[in-house]
């Protein structure tokens, strides 16, 4: 009850502040300071908030679980990415006044063709990253509510399309900040109290030793909401629903649906897709051997998140409320700060929910450990409020994120792929392709539930690190890039990156359950290949390519520093 | 055996790991502690030079005076690295510095150099002896070059060396140059008292675009305050000088909306001090418009319409408003007052340039020409329910870019 | 007849070919910098895996009954990125405050 309320009071501040919060009436003695444009810190938050998604806020800490120490990777390359956009992107970017990728690519290339490429590239992250975003709304609700997965991915679905096509975006970025400290708030302080209840780690050999995940003190009882499918890493008798299932060591076995009982101590079967590991084995965060700890999967996703971030649409438009190149340095040295400070955190719910909350690892539900843990963790009030401030932060992470990601979505489609004359049908348009750029992701995400979000997300990420990295990098630093050698390295990096991915589902594995081969771990994280090949072919292509007669204009536009017109201006 | 391989791999990749840490290293200390530059060291050394003869040869703009010319002559001097450096007019050492310098300024130049060699407007003269009548001067060598405005010979430069050395062509060439540097500075004077005749008349053209409504009420209401309150009348007469800078700057075509609101909010100043409180305004733009780029001057006269067809003649004052949204890809700002409203067709006319308004059409004209026919202004409401004047313009448009 | 030389930010302003002469230094300028800040932060962060990877004995020492493994993989990047961000930025703007001495009348310059 008390987490419902919470949930609604996040969702209706969020839409409160948009639709209100660039209501204050300002008295003409405040004009001047109303008319200054928002603090580096301000934005920064405002970028951190927007950025900061179901894939942190849920993600980290469910494939921690599940993987072990190799997902803390993942917040790394989240942050590292910001350190790439502020050396390489951010300042000339703003300078010249683009703020979506395909006004960069018509500003610098002046090709018009390209500027539908970028856009198609921009529908294809953008809905990517929305579904997980879903799935983190589906998997909230169902946790808060007991409804069914689906009916979160409706609400949420529907009040994202709603707000964004009603107008939604105006004073976006103080909602946007405001969901940034709800978020903060949300993770550091269950972590801390947590830690001080519980006096610290508890039970260090299932966190860092030999032990497999056992059933707690008290036993465990798991309700299995249909035929699930297990495997007794060790042999075990368990009960369901009063039936005994006994098993030897390495038995599979489908568990009917009820209410599974496992005695404390005994050692817990584990879902599909799930390998069971020792806590030294869990805990290692690069190992040998194949599977997400391996060297090359560790290096694939740095990559891929390192190089994505500046490729994901709704980050680059946030920099536009930056005042000048200058500003949009400072804001992001400052979102390094804010994000680094978030993502301390995570990781503290990974590590308790793999001691208290192992049922996960039955129904393999890791996602929902952030929202399951802290009543598992400590019964009783505090712990209901604590829960109920997660379920809030969590709503915050993917309604911020999914309203930037419509934004982008329904701005590109009205402007540049659904042809049409007129501020006023744009806008029209506009409202149209919000709703639809949130129906196809929301049927996605329907299907796409066993598929873990921080997957889903590295997914994303690698496709954009292969397709708009190389086109801001060489657009922004080279001079001779042409319109024809940025299409052949996007397409290139388009797709030979959906071919890995393809090929990765096709083989049965949702990106978590690696093979041991090198081969399996770039299927996953397809980026350590496909970003150099993009680069590669949009080098090669420009260098064939006669470059375009007119870049002075543009590269001006992109390096010159601040306040410096013709003299005639000042 | 594999497993010496093994050991074999993991020693090389240790290596690898050794050398990437140690380079990884020295380049956080670089980037903490190495000062970047633009130039290299003797780019910047000569660059310093240079720089310090641009600040000091523009006072030669104002005509070759003893004055402004002894400002110059010692950055000429160490621009040169000569030993004296003397400017000339037709027939006097104006100013000198270095070695000489105290008995030479101010005497006739034919007592460094014979007259006969200063009649060429387009000679450089190269004296490998010279003689001064005072036993005491140091100088031995020297180079004149003439100093040119309009193909008239107005003076001379001239430099000099202590030391017997043999004048090379070098020298020659870079007094040469050095004597056309001062030379178009004062060619500049010539041509900058034509360009200010010049910017009288732009500034004529410049004062159509405020209206002279506007001027004569805002010196009014400054002149109205001087004695009851003559802190305050300073300082409307400051936002009054920064407004009209600003609108008289022709030549910035383009600024942030965050700049334009600045410039609205001192106008807005000026008109509260004629109408107090019967003048409210409301402003009420979201952060993400501020950056957008519009042409300078475009969104005051929406305001100033505001404000004379919402306030003015009404006893009981009126509301404006300010609105900025953000449509996605576009932007959309509304200007709106409580007044008597306009009928479709005056809208029609305001924006043909034919009826009342003060520059609308101008603005609606430089929108279209600027982002194209989609975007502009479009004027709403009807009588006696207040006006509304909405602008929308695109976010971005490439090479559209506030100065 | 003698011209006056135009101030370089003129010649920027309207991309002659002089002013992108100066434009290109400021471009390489910043090249290089953004270079040197990516080799050592990139080094930092790509030895780490490499150094988890050949020291496996680091999981296996202790701090506050945490391995130290997780210890470097969940803390120290951290304020090690905010600090090369930091660096890096003030670099980047003293970089740019020379260009504008160096193209602008003495007005523009910062001091």
């Amino acid at each position: 009850m008390i987490a419902i309320a919470a949930v609604a009071a996040v969702t209706i501040g969020a839409i409160g502040l948009g639709v209100y919060g660039v209501r204050f009436a300002r008295t003409t003695s405040d004009l001047f300071v109303a008319s200054r444009a928002v603090t580096p810190w301000f934005n920064a938050a405002a970028i951190s908030g927007e950025y900061l998604s179901a894939a942190s806020f849920l993600g980290i800490a469910g494939l921690e679980m599940k993987l072990g120490a190799s997902a803390l990777w993942l917040p790394i390359g989240f942050t590292a990415g910001y350190l790439a956009l502020l050396l390489f992107v951010a300042a000339p970017l703003r300078r010249l006044g683009s703020y979506t990728i395909p006004d960069f690519a018509e500003a610098r290339l002046g090709a018009r063709r390209l500027r539908l490429l970028a856009a198609v590239l921009v529908l294809a992250i953008g809905g990517l990253y929305l579904v997980p975003q879903l799935k983190g709304a589906g998997l909230t609700l169902r946790e808060v509510t007991g409804a069914p997965y689906w009916v979160g991915i409706a609400v949420v679905g529907l009040v994202v399309a709603l707000n964004v096509a009603l107008g939604g975006m105006r004073g976006i970025t103080y909602v946007q900040a405001f969901q940034y400290w709800v978020k903060t708030f949300a993770i550091v302080l269950p972590a801390c109290v947590l830690l001080i209840v519980l006096g610290g780690l508890p039970e260090r050999a299932a966190l860092f030793g030999r032990e497999l995940p056992v059933a707690p003190q008290g036993g465990a009882r798991i309700v299995l909401e249909q035929r699930t499918p297990v495997v007794f890493p060790r042999a075990a008798t368990v009960r369901v629903d009063g039936v005994v299932v006994s098993a030897g060591p390495g038995a599979r076995r489908t568990l009917p649906r009820g209410e599974l009982v496992v005695a404390a101590g005994t050692t817990l079967p584990v879902g599909e897709g799930i390998r069971a590991q020792t806590g030294a084995r869990w805990s290692r965060p690069v190992a040998p051997g194949g599977g997400t700890a391996s060297p090359l999967f560790v290096y694939s996703l740095l990559i891929a998140t390192f190089l994505g971030t500046m490729g994901l649409p709704h980050i680059l438009a946030r920099f536009y409320t930056s005042p000048d190149g200058t500003a949009a340095r400072r804001t992001t040295v400052r979102v390094l700060g804010l994000l680094g400070l978030f993502y301390l955190f995570p990781v503290v719910y990974g590590l308790l929910g793999r001691v208290l909350v192992p049922a996960l690892y039955v129904t393999g539900q890791t996602d929902s450990v952030v929202l399951a843990l802290p009543e598992a963790a400590w019964p009783g009030l505090g712990g209901e409020l604590l829960g109920a401030l997660v379920a809030a932060g969590a709503v915050a992470a993917f309604m911020s994120t999914a309203s930037g990601l419509l934004v982008s979505i329904a701005g590109t489609t009205s402007f540049d792929l659904w042809p049409g004359y007129g501020v006023g049908a744009r806008l029209v348009r506009f409202r149209l392709a919000a709703v639809a750029g949130m129906a196809v992701p929301a049927g996605v995400a329907l299907f796409a539930r066993h598929v873990d979000i921080s997957v889903l997300v590295g997914w994303a990420f690698a496709l954009a690190a292969s397709t708009f990295c190389p086109l801001l990098l060489l657009g922004i630093w080279w001079t001779r890039l042409t319109a024809a050698g940025a299409a052949a390295g996007m397409a290139t990096g388009a797709l030979t990156a959906t071919a890995a991915i393809v090929t990765g589902l096709a083989g049965g594995n949702g990106g978590s359950a690696l093979g041991e081969g090198p081969v399996d771990a770039l299927l996953a994280q397809p980026a350590a290949v496909t970003v150099p090949l993009a680069f590669a072919a949009m080098f090669v292509v420009s260098r064939w390519t006669r470059p375009p007669r007119e870049t002075d204009a543009a590269m001006l536009a992109l390096h010159l520093p601040d306040g410096l017109g013709a003299s005639a201006m000042r | 055996m594999s497993g010496s391989e093994e050991v074999g791999v993991d020693v090389a990749l240790g290596f690898v790991l050794g050398v990437v840490v140690a380079v990884s290293v020295a380049a956080a200390l670089r980037l903490a502690l190495a000062p970047r530059r633009v130039l290299s060291p003797q780019g910047q050394a000569m660059q310093a030079a240079v720089h310090a003869a641009t600040r000091t040869l523009p006072h030669l703009r104002r005509g070759l005076t003893a004055e402004n010319a002894g400002r110059a002559v010692g950055t000429l001097r160490r621009l040169l690295s000569a030993d004296a450096v003397a400017l000339a007019d037709r027939d006097t050492l104006l100013a000198m510095s270095g070695e000489g310098a105290e008995h030479h300024a101010g005497q006739p130049l034919s007592t460094l150099v014979a007259a006969d060699h200063l009649a060429r407007p387009d000679r450089v003269h190269v004296e490998p002896r010279l003689r001064c009548p005072d036993g005491r001067c140091t100088l031995r060598t020297a180079v004149v070059a003439p100093l040119v405005v309009g193909g008239d010979r107005i003076g001379s430069m001239v430099v000099g060396w202590s030391s017997e050395r043999r004048l090379g062509l070098e020298d020659a060439r870079v007094v040469g140059e050095a004597a056309s540097l001062v030379s178009a500075q004062l060619e500049l004077a010539v041509v900058e008292d034509q360009e200010e005749r010049l910017a009288r008349a732009e500034l004529r053209a410049l004062r159509a675009q405020i209206s002279p409504h506007f001027v004569y009420n805002a010196l009014a209401a400054i002149a109205s305050h001087i004695h009851s309150d003559p802190d305050e009348a300073r300082e409307l007469l400051t936002e009054f000088a920064q407004f009209t800078r600003y609108a008289f700057r022709g030549e910035r075509p383009y600024v942030t909306l965050a700049d334009e609101l600045g410039y609205v909010e001192k106008y807005l100043r000026l008109e509260r001090a004629r109408f107090g409180e019967r003048l409210a305004v409301t402003l009420n733009v979201a952060p993400e418009v501020l950056p957008v780029v519009v042409p300078t001057l475009s969104l005051q006269p929406l305001v100033e319409n505001a404000v004379r067809h919402g306030i003015e003649g009404r006893p009981e004052g009126g509301h404006v408003q300010i609105l900025g949204r953000d449509l996605g890809g576009d932007v959309e700002l509304r200007v709106t007052d409580d007044g008597a409203g306009i009928s479709p067709e005056a809208a029609r006319a305001a924006l043909t340039g034919a009826g009342r308004g003060i520059g609308l059409s101008n603005v609606d004209g430089r929108l279209r020409s600027t982002f194209g026919d989609e975007y502009g202004l479009r004027i709403g409401g009807r009588e006696g329910g207040g006006t509304a004047v909405t602008m929308t313009l695109p976010k971005f448009r490439a090479g559209v870019r506030a100065a | 007849m003698p011209r006056p030389l135009r101030p370089a930010r003129d010649e920027l302003a309207e991309a002659t070919s002089h002013g992108v002469l100066y434009l290109r230094r400021l471009r390489r300028a910043q090249l290089s910098l953004s270079l040197l800040a990516v080799t050592a932060f990139g080094g930092l962060l790509g030895a780490l895996p490499l150094a988890l990877y050949l020291l496996p004995g680091l999981s296996r020492i202790d701090l506050l009954g945490v391995p130290l493994a997780l210890w470097l993989v969940c803390v120290p990047l951290f304020p090690l990125f905010v600090g090369l961000a930091i660096a890096y930025e003030r670099r980047a703007e003293a970089l740019e405050r020379a260009f504008r001495a160096l193209v602008g009348p003495d007005d523009d310059a910062e001091p």
